[in-house]
């Protein structure tokens, strides 16, 4: 279940969804009660970590799905640490995997080595849906 | 690291990686260390940018006693690592299946423990299918 073009789809039980508005209607035959029409921001998710291909794609997954189960609109893009700082005003919420040191982000910043080593990832995963829900 | 250097020759001499690989990895290392702390048998999962690469492959050493390899999370903090898997990609954020897979490994400490107590490449190679191969 991967997105077609990662910046603007997202996938829903196995089908791109090309665009918000026709996630926002599928969603809400589901969720009527919890999705409010036209209310819901796509929040939007940077994953770093150091060469911005490996560890942060399982990350990036990974919130993706738990996100999808919990009905949030998101969209998740991943960069190297290093470009962290220019990137992340655009961004609600900044995940890591490596320590982000290169900088200051004004904005959330949640470490996720738990994705990766098993231990505590539930708790970093609601942590998460709970920033974005904010 | 001499770890490292040597599994980065072994690739290197068969052609997998160019001969830029091995500077890759070790600078990469340096900046963005891979010691995954499992509270367990800990990991490490280096790597390095895809254009260093020929062939995409997993390069696995078992080792006995541990290297110490600095915490991907706390650089400042050492991990002795028995297990490093080295993660030998062609596609930008490709692959992501099998690196799904390592990480379902790494968190299954059982079948970690086989690896590193395995007698023989074949045990070793055995469980690794297992979990990126087959299912």
């Amino acid at each position: 279940m991967r997105p077609l073009y990662e910046d603007i789809c997202w996938t829903y039980k196995g089908k791109a969804v090309i665009c918000y508005t026709e996630f926002l209607q599928m969603q809400n035959k589901k969720k009527e009660k919890k999705l409010k029409k036209g209310k819901i921001i796509m929040k939007r998710v940077l994953v770093a970590c150091g060469n911005g291909i490996a560890t942060s794609t399982v990350v990036a997954t990974k919130i993706r799905e738990k996100c999808e189960e919990n009905g949030v609109a998101v969209t998740v893009n991943q960069c190297k640490l290093l470009e962290v700082e220019s990137k992340a005003d655009d961004y609600d919420l900044l995940v890591t995997t490596g320590k982000f040191t290169g900088g200051t982000v004004t904005i959330p910043v949640i470490t996720a080595i738990s994705l990766l080593t098993g231990i505590g990832e539930e708790a970093t995963l609601d942590q998460i849906v709970e920033e974005l829900k904010k | 690291m001499e770890v490292l250097s040597q599994m980065c020759e072994h690739l290197c001499e068969r052609g997998i990686v160019k001969d830029t690989y091995c500077k890759a990895i070790l600078e990469r290392e340096e900046s963005f260390p891979t010691g995954l702390n499992t509270h367990g048998i800990n990991v490490a999962i280096p790597h390095a940018d895809v254009s260093h690469v020929n062939t995409a492959s997993l390069c696995v050493a078992v080792l006995n006693p541990t290297v110490d390899f600095r915490a991907m999370d706390e650089p400042e903090d050492a991990v002795a690592v028995s297990l490093v898997i080295m993660l030998v990609l062609t596609e930008p954020h490709g692959h992501l299946e099998m690196l799904q897979k390592i990480v379902g490994l790494i968190q299954n400490q059982e079948d970690v423990k086989q690896i590193i107590n395995a007698k023989d490449k074949g045990t070793i190679e055995a469980v690794i299918r297992r979990y990126l191969l087959d299912v």
